[in-house]
């Protein structure tokens, strides 16, 4: 009788063969190779089983997921400081150092890209929020020369500059910068004292040029001149919902302002009148920020009287608002990256991953100040990072915020 | 970093590469469905979202805000013209308006051409426009006149009026100045501006959108020039048969210079540019694509899943590419619930080079298997499946080193990447299974004993394989399985016993457990016929 041995080392070859009779399908030939595939390093002629799926995030999407499109664009919630470069870098002051990079979160270095004669100073007069903006990969600041500079995390030069009137006041600072397709919005206040201020939001394209004026400007208080919109004070320039907001104190559609209310303004850019979205009516309140993330405009706020007195509020897409924080002090968003949202609440910051239905305390110490606004944030590789005035950075994990280059504490001035 | 779309449930929503998501605001008015799948096809850095949307939509990968593709145009609102003046027109003139969305000097979307305003006659005079229409659409912040030359059909871009509020122009442009800009492009809506229709299928070639609509499923329009606002009610191409069923265009693939665009029973290609050099021309009469979700162009070759098989479209021609071994998982209701064809999908795996393609297992109403063809060795492996979850889409995503990976969407929406590490389906383990040929050893008729089987396979740092032998006729019944300890790499095993055939299964569902089976040796002596 015959006998003999079966050798089998090809099930990687042949694979699942169907088509042949049992008795006629070559040797190799599996009848189901259920979960395998050959390994493409050093496993040729072999068969293995095939790698995991890995569940991206375990915060699911609005539903059944039953399309996708790949946008090969930079990621423009990568806000980014990511996005010079692959580094994260923040301006410290205008005269002691130039600023921080880090490309892994945790080693900090000088970096002398932007230099410290370049970083923005307060203006002389006026509000003197000169932040600084990332869009598409690139930072725009306003430089003290009244340009706005570009800095794309290797190069900086002149991006465009600003009018350097708005009737008859002269330019003072770029207030707060945000982009929108192929187009830059910037809130830029002109003054000429302590009393005299007008503000105006211009758009100007990626690529520079020209600045136009969208829409009506604001006259702040004691610039009387009928038929010209006022306002009290303009405390935030966003763009959300495919819109241009503000949040002014006390506004009057033609001349002298009567109230002293917190009102919040929108136009679609080209339009040529604000119209009023919201009034909050107060005796005197003061101004928070105003921040656009997701599905929600977040505005901060406190009132001179009634309890509570501050209050972070959210509007949805539908035009709804309502009150999601109050506190003792005022709210201060930090940074709004989709539906999340970070917030400094009594120098305690606080994290909303929910449009602001629940959010969650992490104590930082040394405690940043209550008055410590930092402004932005930005994200590397899957790490939120924070940026606190008079602190640091502070890296959100996901599960506890820890502090990472607080040895370097942003000055008065700073470019975030 | 890259960012994607995608559609879940009734929202658009952004995910990054790492998963992280967040919903875009659509355009007042606009709704997702969840019956359609979105279509997305990418034209001058901007995406046009069709199919799922209610109306057609742009989305700016710039700062994720969107906008309606389409605006109204004026319409049977036409200027009032009149000759007045001194001035350098002689002859008889017509005039069109259109209104815009521009950002900046860009042009964002352009209504269709109005009614014509005229003629209006002069002789070495000027022509007042007034009342020149404005719009009440959200965002119009300018509009174009144009106008022909003295009696002629051609419009030119006469000038760009950068508001929404001015009635009035003077016209006192020569026909030379005139001239000298090219003719106005053909503009107008596509379907899906509004309710009455909407593209089934959109995609984004040589420089234009191309796109199917649901009324005339058999026609393929397209867009003007790198202008995806402008659509002319004549610049379609019709793939017949033209009304032999309620399907039409079924997929359309971009494989290097032609558009391929498939129907159920034929397969077409169209070539060439707009408007001289383009035409259709059918390169396959048989089963075409049966799902544009399973038709995909893997480095110049197009595959579709037919309603009988796996199709590859090369240099070469059309192929069926499933027919020498597994014809069967398409031809028979054994493996695959042939009636979901239609809602099958496909991905490449960059990582194993294969295409997969998932169906429902039979008697399923979830896509809930797949199927992949080895693209290199040209061998089917599978079916495959997870117990984690359903998947509902497949792509690519670019994973934290810039490189391509697998992704699958869920029912429940979660995106799932393949793994480099990894052997569960998050935290559910593989459940592998392979199954040998019966093996007769050329002698069919023969009974045999089959001695101790010897396993190779990667040495593991632990773990067990699971073999299940089958020994006896074609229907015999599986044996006691034996385990394999894979910290060895090699193990001698008991004998199998007397039969005709022998057959193995190995299976190994233990939670993050690599296996790797090189091979294995079966001894045998005949015992005669019997």
């Amino acid at each position: 009788m015959a006998e003999g041995k079966l050798n089998i080392y090809n099930l990687g070859d042949v694979g699942v063969r169907l088509n042949d009779s049992p008795i006629h399908v070559p040797d190799g030939s599996l009848t189901e190779a259920q979960n395998t595939q050959i390994s493409q390093q050093s496993g040729e002629h072999a068969i293995r089983k095939r790698p995991g799926l890995t569940k991206l995030t375990d915060t699911a999407a609005a539903g059944r997921i039953l399309a996708m499109a790949n946008l090969p664009f930079a990621d423009p919630l990568e806000d980014a400081y990511g996005g010079l470069g692959s580094t994260m870098e923040y301006g410290i002051d205008s005269v002691s150092g130039t600023s921080r990079r880090s490309s892994d979160g945790t080693t900090w270095a000088y970096a002398s890209s932007i230099a410290a004669a370049d970083l923005p100073q307060p203006a002389a007069n006026g509000r003197t929020h000169q932040g600084g903006y990332i869009y598409g990969g690139v930072l725009y600041y306003p430089h003290t020369d009244g340009s706005l500079r570009q800095y794309d995390g290797v190069h900086s030069g002149v991006h465009s500059t600003p009018p350097s009137t708005l009737g008859g006041l002269p330019y003072s600072a770029i207030h707060s910068i945000v982009g929108s397709g192929s187009t830059l919005y910037a809130l830029v206040a002109y003054t000429s004292d302590s009393i005299r201020f007008k503000y105006a939001v211009y758009s100007c394209t990626l690529t520079g040029g020209t600045w136009t004026q969208q829409a009506e400007s604001f006259d702040t208080q004691n610039t009387v001149a009928s038929g010209v919109r006022e306002a009290q004070n303009v405390d935030g320039l966003t763009y959300w919902n495919s819109k241009l907001w503000v949040i002014v104190h006390g506004t009057d559609a033609a001349g002298p302002i009567t109230d002293d209310n917190i009102v919040v303004l929108s136009i679609t850019p080209g339009d040529t009148s604000w119209a009023t979205d919201r009034t909050v009516t107060t005796s005197f309140g003061i101004l928070g920020t105003i921040l656009g993330g997701g599905n929600v405009l977040w505005i901060a706020y406190s009132l001179s009287s009634g309890s509570p007195s501050n209050k972070l509020d959210k509007r949805t897409t539908g035009g709804v608002w309502s009150t999601v924080l109050t506190a003792s002090a005022q709210i201060l968003p930090l940074y709004a990256l989709g539906d999340r949202l970070y917030v400094n609440d009594s120098a305690v910051i606080k994290r909303s991953t929910n449009a602001g239905t629940s959010f969650t305390s992490f104590s930082l110490s040394p405690s940043p100040s209550a008055g410590s606004s930092g402004v932005r944030g930005f994200v590397l590789g899957s790490t939120y990072y924070l940026v606190l005035t008079s602190y640091g950075v502070v890296k959100d994990d996901g599960v506890t915020p820890t502090l990472v280059d607080a040895a370097f504490p942003l000055a008065a001035g700073a470019l975030l | 970093m890259p960012f994607y779309l995608i559609h879940a449930g009734t929202a658009l929503q952004k995910a990054s590469v790492n998963g992280t998501l967040t919903t875009l605001s659509l355009p007042s008015g606009v709704t997702v469905s969840t019956s359609y799948p979105a279509r997305f096809a990418t034209l001058n850095r901007e995406v046009v979202v069709a199919n799922a949307t209610s109306r057609n939509i742009v989305v700016s990968p710039i700062d994720l805000s969107t906008r309606l593709l389409s605006i109204d145009g004026p319409g049977a609102s036409v200027p009032s013209l009149s000759a007045t003046g001194t001035g350098v027109l002689t002859g008889e003139y017509r005039y069109k308006v259109t209104f815009l969305i521009m950002s900046g000097s860009t042009v964002l979307t352009e209504s269709p051409f109005s009614s014509v305003a005229g003629p209006v006659t002069t002789a070495s005079q000027q022509v007042s426009l007034t009342s020149i229409p404005t719009s009440g659409t959200s965002g119009v912040n300018a509009r174009r006149i144009y106008r022909t030359t003295n009696g002629g059909t051609d419009y030119f871009l006469l000038t760009t009026i950068s508001d929404n509020s001015t009635t009035s122009y003077t016209d006192n442009t020569s026909d030379y100045d005139l001239a000298l800009l090219p003719t106005a492009d053909d503009l107008g809506n596509p379907p899906g501006s509004d309710a009455t229709d909407r593209f089934r299928l959109l995609v984004s070639w040589k420089d234009r959108l191309w796109g199917s609509p649901a009324v005339n499923p058999d026609r393929v329009y397209y867009s003007e020039n790198r202008k995806l606002w402008a659509w002319s009610a004549t610049n379609f191409l019709t793939v017949k048969p033209v009304g032999e069923d309620q399907i039409g265009v079924t997929a359309f693939m971009v494989r290097r210079d032609d558009l391929l665009v498939g129907k159920k029973r034929a397969l077409w290609m169209i070539r060439g540019t707009p408007p001289d050099t383009i035409q259709d021309i059918q390169i396959y009469e048989g089963p075409g694509p049966v799902s544009q979700e399973a038709a995909i162009v893997i480095q110049n070759v197009a595959y579709y899943l037919g309603e009988d098989g796996v199709y590859e479209v090369s240099g070469t021609g059309v192929s069926r590419i499933s027919d020498e071994a597994v014809h069967p998982w398409f031809t028979t209701d054994t493996y695959f619930n042939r009636k979901l064809f239609s809602a099958a999908f496909a991905r490449w795996n960059p990582a194993s080079n294969t295409l997969e393609i998932h169906l429902a297992a039979a008697g399923s109403s979830s896509i809930d298997r797949w199927v992949s063809y080895d693209l290199r060795r040209k061998i089917w492996l599978g079916p495959h499946k997870t117990d984690a979850f359903t998947p509902s889409m497949a792509g690519l995503m670019e994973n934290g080193l810039g490189i391509l990976a697998t992704v699958l969407g869920s029912t429940a929406g979660n995106l799932y990447r393949e793994s480099a590490t990894s052997f569960n389906d998050d935290a559910t383990a593989v459940a592998l299974s392979i199954t040998t040929k019966n093996f007769g050893m050329n002698t069919p008729d023969i009974q045999k004993f089959y001695g101790e089987l010897s396993v190779i396979t990667r040495v593991q740092s632990g773990g067990t394989l699971t073999i299940t032998p089958t020994v006896g006729g074609l229907d015999a019944s599986a044996g006691s399985a034996i385990s394999h300890d894979m910290t060895l790499g090699r193990e001698r095993l008991r004998r199998l016993g007397a039969g005709r055939f022998a057959k193995l299964q190995f299976t190994n569902s233990a939670s993050n457990q690599d296996v790797e089976i090189y091979g294995f040796e079966l001894p045998y002596h005949e015992l005669g016929r019997r």
